[in-house]
């Protein structure tokens, strides 16, 4: 009996008992006959198998990014970068990648519910709404909308349909919006413009985190890379909490809670001193003095005077609370910053008045609508997700709801506030609707459906003929617009009808009919003729309305497929007078009892629980702990052991509202006097999956507003007591250090700044990480290379990776989700250290100094992975990838114990996709099975395609030794497409003018754990710090510049000269062995 | 022999045991994360001509509509992009949708049963559930694209198509003859990795469109990821 008679006779035994024994289908372990279902009538601009973009974009809050819908074979499977829109950065909002996977969530709607019956749309829901709605216009009552931001047509359209609409969002801008009216007497949010600034100076707003939109967190990433212009962004952070944007800040000032606005206050006095500003703005500051701020702030008076002389320096910007910074003072704080921009002088390059105009509501605005509705007086309530019985759980909303004749939910998803609409008429989302949004003044975005809706799904015809899933969701337009036609307000015929007639009326009118309108009125008026023109019969000419134009189809849909709209107000900057004056509030100290602050955290990823139901928003680690599916109380070192608590106990956390119990997390990243908690968690809603009992919700420590009406979060004194329980917290970090081995790297700012990252003499100038010779014993006998080195012909794929730009914000491991079809395994797994991500990005604290790197496979060249492998699953591709055949891994996990970057993921299960999930899924890539070994591929499937589409580019011949150029390789991967700071860069080795070539000779590269001599082909660039000595030049000699690698792999094979105590290379591979196979039960 | 049998034996009931261990192991793991029952051994069972890529060939899976390749393709010498119009542009040949078919069938036999069975998809906008013959793994990546575009005609992975779908006419009393079709499409070639790699390995195209590369593009042509996904 040889070895395959033996397997076979094994195989055999097995599927016969297992179909015997425990009932299990074994058909579906053969390749059954598969279907192929061509279409029936092709749609125009789709071959099968081709992907086609439709650009479109992503709101979250007053935000709305550009973006294109990758739509393959009728469905939308990612969203890439929308690389021709203005004022953006060509970059993937978190939120869009997070919006695609609530697109396709199993807990969606279904379709239009009264109470849990399912009605129809047109003989159902719509009549029973309009017909709710003239009752309640006819018995005198409101009908009130209570929804996310929105801006641009739907605004309108509201307003013609509704009497009241109350725009809310929990961790929204209502401070901000507040303190425009009381400083400049309009309601609005300013604009920002970071990518000139040499000086960002935030009191608390989480800009590199979400504050803002993506596109602040791009403009810093600009300010912050000095090629080119010398000058490197300084960022001074001002808030008790040091979140993720605080962690990225040069300087961290923690100061007491509430006292922010003091410290704004000073700042903006000081330097109205040194700038000699004068105007209303200085006299709308009040008065304050810098000692007095010190001391309720708890920092040095020196500080905030350093702070002024940084702003008053020039090219300075200081951005208002956010989130954190929503105290009882928030709206003054928000007003100081203001003032502070006005006398430094950011206005109007770096602060203007050209931000989002749409209706902001304050947390007020709800607790008057609760009056409201307990009063009577509000007839229709329409709930467009917004969920305030679950964030405002004081608020009485949900009793009140009670009191409304009728409830509607446009909701998508159910969450606690949609749940007791009586009325449910689920929306089309983002990627099935039309609309459009204005983020700027000036610009703006229009969304047209990627897909149809999610309505249809049949499981292949013949045997298992079934529709799996249907749904019927209809768009909360076309709804208002058919309650608007019974109420007689509304004109169009349907939602995109809306859109395109008041496109033609706003912007094609202005554009494109406007000039010559004008030119013809000028020329008439000159010589006399009437005006308006008059026709033969002597009556005046009536234009058709703008968009019966015959021009305007083509413009329209011109405007669909750049999928934006700028015009020159988006250029001009908007200056702001300052017109009001602010009423300060003597006390800002957090109100109530107990010797600690609670601060309120919008959690990372689940923002302010928009996206609990979302499972990648859950299992991507929160930058700062890297917890996940949890919440946290984050406890100073000091207090911990005041309190005498260590990690995952459980404290109870108790204001004068109410009262939280979580789990510990100790950090230096709190003042001793308080405690950040994360917000958006602790759903307990079976219809939630996901969400339901993760964390607990901690807004039921707040219950009240400022004296401005905008929630005050983080206003609340409270004790916190230590239970005696234990908590299962499940984080993926593996510690705080990188215990000198060249994973955290840091490079004086200055020094940076002066020299860029042009070509170094000598590389890691800056970071004084210094090569050692290659012993001469061994490079005389040919073996400093145990196996040979790879040749590559055309391609060696590279990655670099500016730890300075990355900011953490897990942007790209969402998209690398999204794109390689990884599995969610849940919190379990995640414990059993199985979590799937191909790229974690690690946090560590060096000095002063916190350190985002994020690691993916280095794709070395001298792989220790590949050798060890005992059936050549993994192997050294010709373009220099460490490829990975799945098909042919047998799962004996040599590889992930050999890796020292612990880069590869092992599959102990096979996991599944619940419907419709599935159908997110990526056709390019290969969903894998248990027991399969996976890990970063650079997206070959991109590279593959990308090189393809190089070869067919001239349409008659095809090229075939067509090299894909650097521009085209520098985003491809979804990682490097994502990032926002573009902290990723992609390109080939092998051209000696490619950006990942070029920054290989840069004075700040480094490798992590280079001394293995793993031939890495992503390269790392250091942190800049202003804390830091400047590196001394050193001349070592042989940094491997010109050795046997090759020119373009500087430093390779050489030994830090510098860490002799580490007793040479020998002990780093232990320690890396160690490293490895810990990895995967951090 | 007889340790053959003892070791099927063995296997059996080891197998046996683990299989229902790891079945009950289910229980445990969150629905909410749903996972594949555990085998610890992959099921194997006789083909059965259920395999569409394999060691055997001749599959020929019954169709929906007894469709000749013999008739289109060879008789009236359609071309095969007029129908498989995004192989040229795709990974994908392209089963052509039914308006394609409807492009002539409108007006040319349409009295044929086959015919008003196809004009019967068309109305009720139902897509033809045909049979898949060339089914490759989930896990390859072909692109029909880049081998068109190279030069390597159809038939030399789908075989004499031409000649595939020989009618018969038999008289069953209606108008027309009716058109039967033994064998619609039949697989005529194995579809292995092995056989895959031997055309990469020798096929002209690759020196013609390559010339001095071409030994590079060969290597490229044996690497995994040209062809894995």
């Amino acid at each position: 009996m040889n070895r395959r008679n033996f397997l076979q006779a094994l195989g055999l035994g097995t599927g016969a008992s297992a179909l015997s024994a425990c009932g299990l289908d074994y058909n579906r372990y053969y390749t059954p006959i598969e279907q192929i279902l061509p279409y029936v009538v092709k749609p125009e601009n789709v071959t099968p198998g081709v992907p086609t973009f439709f650009a479109t974009s992503i709101t979250t809050g007053p935000h709305a990014h550009p973006v294109l819908a990758r739509h393959r074979d009728g469905r939308v499977v990612h969203v890439g970068s929308n690389k021709h829109a203005p004022l953006v950065r060509a970059c993937v909002p978190k939120a869009a990648l997070l919006e695609l996977q609530r697109h396709y969530s199993p807990d969606r709607y279904k379709g239009p519910m009264e109470g849990t019956a399912a009605l129809g749309w047109n003989d159902g829901a719509v009549p029973k709404l309009t017909a709710a709605v003239q009752a309640a216009k006819s018995a005198g009552k409101q009908v009130v909308w209570l929804g996310q931001y929105r801006s641009g047509s739907m605004v309108e359209l509201l307003k013609s349909v509704v009497d009241k609409v109350v725009m809310w969002e929990p961790n929204g801008y209502e401070a901000e919006a507040t303190a425009a009216q009381m400083v400049f007497g309009t309601r609005f949010l300013p604009r920002y413009d970071l990518a000139g600034a040499s000086y960002v100076l935030s009191f608390g707003a989480n800009v590199l985190g979400g504050w803002g939109g993506t596109r602040l967190q791009s403009d810093f990433a600009i300010a912050r890379n000095p090629n080119g212009d010398h000058v490197i962004a300084r960022y001074a952070h001002v808030s008790p909490y040091r979140d993720q944007s605080a962690a990225n800040a040069d300087d961290w000032f923690a100061v007491t809670p509430g006292s922010e606005v003091l410290v704004a206050r000073a700042v903006a006095k000081l330097v109205a001193q040194k700038t000699g500003f004068s105007g209303p703005a200085v006299a709308a500051l009040g008065n304050i003095d810098t000692a007095t701020a010190a001391s309720a702030a708890g920092i040095d008076a020196a500080a905030i005077e350093a702070i002024a002389a940084q702003f008053a320096s020039g090219n300075a910007v200081a951005l208002p609370g956010g989130a954190i910074g929503a105290g009882r003072a928030a709206t003054e704080l928000a007003a100081a910053t203001y003032l502070l921009n006005i006398v430094g002088g950011a206005m109007p390059t770096l602060f203007s008045g050209g931000g989002y105009r749409a209706p902001i509501a304050n947390t007020k605005d709800i607790m008057d609508l609760v009056a409201a509705m307990n009063a009577g007086n509000v007839g229709v309530l329409l709930v467009d997700e917004a969920n305030p019985v679950h964030a405002l759980p004081y608020s009485g909303f949900a009793e009140a709801m009670g009191k409304v004749g009728t409830t509607v939910a446009f909701s998508s998803h159910p969450d606690e506030t949609a749940e007791l609409c009586k009325l449910k008429m689920p929306a089309a989302d983002t990627f099935e609707d039309w609309g459009d949004e204005e983020p700027l003044l000036g610009f703006t975005l229009l969304r047209q459906p990627a897909m149809s809706p999610l309505n249809l799904i049949h499981r292949p015809l013949g045997e298992q003929e079934q529709v799996a899933t249907k749904w019927d969701v209809v768009s909360a337009g076309e709804v208002l617009v058919r309650v608007g036609q019974a109420l007689g307000t509304v004109t169009a015929k349907t939602w995109r009808d809306y859109l395109r007639e008041r496109w033609g009326r706003m912007v094609f009118d202005a554009d494109v009919l406007a000039p010559p309108r004008d030119r013809a009125r000028r020329e008439a008026e000159a010589s006399g003729a009437p005006w308006p023109p008059v026709g033969p019969d002597g009556a005046p000419v009536v234009e058709p309305p703008p968009h019966q134009d015959a021009r305007f189809g083509a413009w329209f849909n011109k405007q669909l497929a750049n999928g934006f709209h700028k015009n020159d107000l988006a250029e001009r900057p908007q200056v702001l007078n300052v017109t009001g004056n602010v009423q300060w509030a003597a006390d800002v100290a957090p109100a109530g009892s107990g010797d600690m602050t609670a601060i309120l955290v919008p959690h990372a990823h689940v923002g302010d629980g928009r996206y609990a139901n979302t499972p990648w928003a859950q299992e991507l680690p929160d930058p700062m702990s890297g917890i996940v599916w949890d919440t946290w109380a984050e406890i100073h070192p000091d207090t911990a052991a005041k309190l005498g608590v260590v990690d995952r106990d459980e404290v109870e956390i108790k204001s004068a509202n109410g009262s939280v119990k979580t789990s510990v997390e100790i950090t230096k990243s709190v003042r001793p006097d308080t405690v950040a908690i994360q917000l958006g968690q602790g759903h307990a809603l079976a219809s939630m999956r996901y969400a339901n009992g993760i964390g607990v919700n901690a807004a039921l420590l707040a219950k009240d507003v400022d004296a401005h009406g905008a929630m005050a979060w983080s206003g609340n004194k409270v004790t916190v007591t230590k239970t005696g329980g234990r908590t299962d917290v499940v984080h993926t970090f593996g510690g705080d250090s990188d215990e000198d081995r060249n994973f955290a790297v840091v490079v004086n700012a200055e020094q940076f700044a002066a020299k860029g990252d042009a070509p170094a003499d000598h590389p890691g100038d800056l970071t004084g990480i210094h090569h050692l010779e290659i012993d001469k014993r061994l490079t005389d006998i040919g073996l400093t290379d145990f196996y040979p080195i790879p040749q590559h012909p055309t391609y060696r794929f590279g990655m670099t990776v500016d730890t300075d730009a990355c900011n953490g914000c897990g942007a790209c491991s969402i998209a690398c989700y999204a794109e390689n079809n990884l599995p969610v395994v849940g919190r379990e797994k995640v414990r059993q250290g199985r979590e799937m991500s191909w790229i974690r990005i690690d946090r560590f604290y060096k000095g002063d100094e916190t350190h985002f790197v994020p690691m993916m496979c280095q794709h070395c060249g001298h792989a220790p992975c590949e050798s060890v492998c005992p059936v050549w699953a993994t192997y050294h591709s010709l373009d220099g990838l460490n490829a990975m055949v799945y098909n042919r891994c047998v799962g004996t996990r040599y590889c992930s114990n050999a890796c020292p970057f612990s880069a590869r993921k092992f599959n102990y299960h096979t996991y599944v996709w619940p419907e419709p999930f599935n159908m997110q899924l990526n056709p390019d890539v290969v969903t894998r099975t248990m027991g399969v070994m996976e890990k970063c591929s650079f997206c070959v499937q991109r590279i593959r395609s990308i090189k393809s589409a190089y070869k067919d580019a001239a349409t008659e011949t095809t090229n075939f030794n067509a090299v894909v150029p650097d521009a085209a390789l520098a985003r491809l991967p979804a990682c490097a497409e994502a990032c926002p700071s573009q902290a990723l860069t992609f390109g080939n080795l092998e051209d000696p003018s490619s950006t990942v070539t070029r920054t290989r000779k840069s004075g700040r590269n480094y490798f992590p754990l280079e001394d293995l001599n793993v031939f890495s082909a992503v390269n790392y660039l250091a942190k800049a710090s202003f804390h830091v000595a400047k590196a001394e030049a050193h001349h070592g000699g042989g940094h491997g510049g010109g050795d046997a690698h090759g020119a373009t792999e500087g430093g390779h094979g050489a030994e830090k000269a510098h860490d002799g105590g580490h007793g040479g290379g020998h002990d780093e591979h232990g320690k890396a062995d160690e490293h490895g196979s810990a990895g995967d039960h951090h | 022999m007889l340790r053959t049998v003892s070791l099927l034996l063995t296997a059996a009931l080891f197998s046996t045991g683990l299989s229902c261990v790891v079945a009950e192991e289910q229980l445990i793991d969150d629905a909410r994360f749903p996972l594949e029952p555990h085998l610890i051994l992959p099921v194997w069972g006789p083909s059965n001509g259920q395999v569409a890529a394999g060691v055997a060939t001749g599959v020929a899976p019954e169709q929906p509509i007894p469709f000749s390749h013999y008739l289109h393709a060879g008789k009236n010498e359609i071309q095969c992009e007029y129908c498989h119009s995004a192989a040229r542009k795709s990974i994908h040949g392209g089963v052509p949708e039914i308006s394609v078919c409807m492009n002539c069938h409108k007006f040319v036999r349409t009295k044929s049963k086959h015919i008003q069975k196809v004009t019967e998809y068309w109305q009720k906008g139902e897509p033809i559930p045909w049979q898949k013959v060339h089914d490759l793994p989930d896990y390859v990546n072909f692109a029909h694209v880049r081998h068109i575009r190279a030069g390597v005609d159809c038939t030399e992975c789908h075989g004499q198509i031409k000649l595939q779908g020989k009618p018969t006419y038999t008289d069953d009393g209606g108008e027309l003859p009716l058109l039967a079709v033994d064998k619609v499409m039949v697989r005529e070639t194995t579809l292995q990795m092995g056989w895959c790699l031997d055309c990469h390995a020798t096929h002209p195209s690759v020196d013609e469109n390559y010339g001095e590369s071409a030994e590079t593009r060969r290597a490229e042509l044996k690497d995994c990821w040209t062809c894995h996904k």
